[in-house]
């Protein structure tokens, strides 16, 4: 995302429309902090108090593995522990705007060789198919994320709400899809004319784009019926229901453009993933 | 200036320096006087090196080979990127869009009425004669008349400032994909220099090929198959080849992924079967992309591919029989080629052109060829150029004797003091020479990519910017 950002024609602009797809802003003003490219790049990489922050993730991650070392593959714990500790012993001095993206680098590189481990040496039991169902439900939830900050960069850029947003911009676009390791695929599968519509479309919809919403669900979705056909885990009425209302708002022909209606419907997705989340919880999870 | 900047001792006399040169305008005030100033030259010396460990992981190369082994190299990466002010661009811009009008004039013209010949303002057998000129195109029509789909013009700038056109590359200009990689590479690498930049994007490079190529494909085909061929993975561009590809969203195939059938449409081979193919954007030397009509023995061209041109069936880009538009001896001719078609004077000024085919512009060559650049009419890449002020005498002697023999073959030009831009060198930021090609692609109009390609030669003093001489590269920005 470093690129996206760092070569906005206004920086602040870009950095605050992420603080608020997070939801961010309240905790980080709390800091005292000035509003700065480098301030809330260091506040997403360090920051212990920032549950969104990658040390914060890393960290739970972590004790989570902690949690399944008897289950997990060696190496699964050992990568994680590698990359968190590299994490950890960040100073701040050391997150400068130049070194940004190799510190990003880092992470998305640890990240992957992760999820190649659990991929190649994870014996596959219920603990895998949990660990999968619950990294496509994320996965879905990231990308709706970073298909909202277009809507909080136009609102904090001051468009006019009543009006739709402001002129879509393709350039924008185009290097949202490069962050999603997506443009290329999306410019083999698409036509010429595909715009903002098509690219939102493609990070939602297509069904064989790894980053996509649908793929995410469809995949969450198969994981659960595994869960049930294979070890009878029984997810009940409450968790299908849940499921089934994922899939169904993700189904072709749902209207998107960018803007404003696009972020009522990414509100929808995310509702109804916490929903999903929620129920696996209870069902699985809960104190009984 | 702060002290003890980058800049303190930074002189570029008496090169027109593209930094300092337009130190008034107020984006090049606060991006390199005020922001790059600060930095220290070990500081951008360690980060150039990680930049370009970068473009060697990403395979950002060309290929070398020797014998068995092959090595990928990087083209050398210099950190300071070379600034365009919105109004010398606005010209640069107006300049390559008319240039690229006559030069597809020119083309249409001397492969039907060949006016111009006629009409004695271009000698005839400098064209007819010409080794790029093609009979086989003689009578073809192109859609829209269009026959340079990517231009690649080379560009220098005088001691004061002033754009000059030293070459116009009509056949297959390579570099664009430094022009973008180089710049998310800056992205990536120098946000603290690049943020906030008034810099005009060039990343969509590949959108607009894409829709200037779907413009020209043949009469009544809307959503055309477009390739792009390549000769294969021994080619020295390669990663161009699969960059240009990718960016596009359209298959990179070689000749033999392709056939023509017997009406005379262009075909791809696929897993599920034949798929039309409408517009191939070839990275392949007329010679060997139809052994039906040219080199029998070529193997990485299609057999057919000119005959299915010829029915309309599929368009080539760029079209087969630029290169006579591009020779080195047709270029002293551009001006009156400007004024010919276009009637209008030209935006771009040439670089004052000896043709040693008149007589007397030969001899003057031979008198004075201390002072002259020479150049070989028919070679590329900065092969068989001779520097006159940086000659000997041996060298000087030797290459006239190659003029008296066949005169034909040789132009001369006065040596220019290239512009300078500062350079991150061992001593510290210092002049180094430009140049610059600007990427245009063209389908019913042109569009010139807001960049270019700086070549920037390492060596202080040096004139030769060629990647095959140990040139190297910049970012090219822009400004708004």
């Amino acid at each position: 995302m470093t690129e996206g950002f760092a070569a906005g024609d206004d920086d602040d602009a870009a950095w605050r429309s992420v603080l608020n797809t997070f939801h961010d802003m309240p905790a980080f003003k709390k800091t005292g902090r000035k509003l700065t490219g480098i301030n809330v790049a260091r506040w997403y990489v360090l920051e212990k108090a920032n549950p969104n922050s990658i040390h914060t993730a890393l960290a739970m991650a972590r004790e989570n593995a902690r949690a399944l070392r008897h289950i997990s593959p060696i190496e699964s714990w050992k990568q994680i522990n590698m990359l968190y500790k590299h994490v950890a012993d960040l100073k701040a001095r050391q997150v400068t705007l130049p070194k940004l993206n190799g510190i990003c680098e880092t992470v998305r590189l640890g990240c992957l060789t992760h999820q190649g481990m659990v991929d190649g040496t994870w014996y596959r039991d219920e603990a895998w198919l949990f660990h999968r169902l619950g990294s496509e439900l994320e996965r879905a939830d990231q990308t709706t994320r970073l298909l909202d900050v277009k809507y909080y960069q136009l609102k904090s850029a001051g468009a006019d709400e009543a009006d739709g947003f402001a002129p879509p911009d393709i350039v924008w676009w185009n290097s949202l899809l490069r962050s999603a390791s997506s443009y290329h695929a999306f410019r083999r599968r698409h036509s010429l004319s595909a715009g903002p519509a098509e690219a939102a479309a493609f990070l939602l919809f297509d069904p064989d784009c790894p980053r996509s919403v649908k793929l995410a669900a469809m995949a969450a979705a198969d994981r659960l019926r595994e869960l049930e056909d294979d070890y009878g885990a029984a997810p009940g009425s409450e968790l299908h229901r849940a499921c089934k209302g994922l899939l169904s708002l993700l189904e072709p022909g749902t209207p998107v453009k960018p803007g404003r209606s696009l972020h009522a419907y990414l509100d929808q997705v995310q509702v109804q993933l916490i929903t999903f989340a929620s129920a696996l919880a209870t069902r699985y999870f809960g104190p009984d | 200036m702060a002290a003890s900047g980058l800049f303190d001792t930074y002189d570029a006399s008496p090169a027109f320096c593209e930094v300092s040169g337009r130190r008034d305008d107020p984006e090049i005030q606060r991006l390199f006087f005020k922001r790059l100033n600060k930095q220290t030259r070990s500081n951008l010396a360690r980060r150039k090196k990680r930049a370009e460990e970068e473009l060697y992981n990403l395979g950002i190369t060309f290929t070398v080979y020797f014998g068995e082994d092959t090595v990928d190299r990087v083209l050398p990466f210099d950190v300071i990127p070379r600034p365009i002010t919105a109004d010398d661009w606005g010209e640069l811009e107006a300049g390559v869009k008319q240039r690229i009008a006559a030069l597809n004039a020119f083309l249409h013209d001397i492969y039907h009425d060949q006016q111009i010949l006629k009409d004695g303002v271009v000698p005839e057998d400098l064209v007819v004669e010409n080794k790029y000129f093609l009979k086989e195109m003689i009578g073809v029509d192109v859609p829209h008349r269009n026959y340079v789909h990517i231009c690649g013009t080379d560009m220098i700038r005088d001691v004061d400032g002033s754009f000059l056109v030293l070459e116009d590359n009509c056949r297959a200009p390579s570099g664009v994909s430094y022009v973008i990689e180089n710049r998310h590479l800056m992205q990536r690498s120098f946000p603290d220099l690049m943020e906030n930049a008034k810099v005009r994007a060039v990343s969509d490079y590949g959108v607009h090929l894409r829709e200037k190529l779907t413009e020209c494909a043949p009469a009544g085909v809307d959503d055309p198959k477009i390739v792009l061929m390549t000769p294969g993975l021994f080619n020295s561009a390669y990663f161009e080849h699969v960059f240009l590809a990718r960016e596009m969203g359209v298959p990179l195939v070689e000749g033999r992924d392709l056939y023509v059938d017997e009406t005379d449409a262009v075909f791809m081979k696929t897993v599920s079967g034949p798929e039309p193919v409408h517009v191939i954007y070839r990275r392949i030397d007329d010679a060997f992309l139809d052994p039906e009509v040219f080199r029998k023995e070529s193997m990485l061209g299609t057999p057919g591919l000119m005959r299915a041109m010829k029915a309309g069936r599929v368009t080539i880009a760029n079209a087969p029989g630029t290169g006579v538009a591009d020779d080195k001896a047709v270029y002293a001719y551009m001006p009156e080629i400007v004024r010919y078609y276009l009637d209008e004077e030209p935006i771009l000024k040439n670089v004052r052109t000896f043709v040693c085919r008149r007589k007397d512009e030969c001899d003057y060559v031979l008198d004075n060829l201390a002072d002259l650049v020479v150049k070989p009419v028919g070679e590329s890449g900065g092969y068989g150029i001779v520097v006159g002020p940086k000659s000997t005498k041996a060298e000087r002697e030797e290459v006239a004797k190659a003029i008296r023999k066949d005169p034909s073959n040789y132009i001369a030009q006065p040596m220019i003091t290239l512009s300078a831009s500062p350079t991150l060198t061992s001593e510290g930021v210092a002049p180094r020479h430009v140049d610059l090609r600007p990427f245009a692609v063209t389908g019913k109009d042109t569009w010139v990519l807001p960049g270019g390609l700086t070549r920037v030669a390492m060596k202080k003093g040096s004139i030769i910017v060629n990647s095959s001489q140990g040139g190297g590269s910049k970012d090219t920005w822009v400004l708004t």
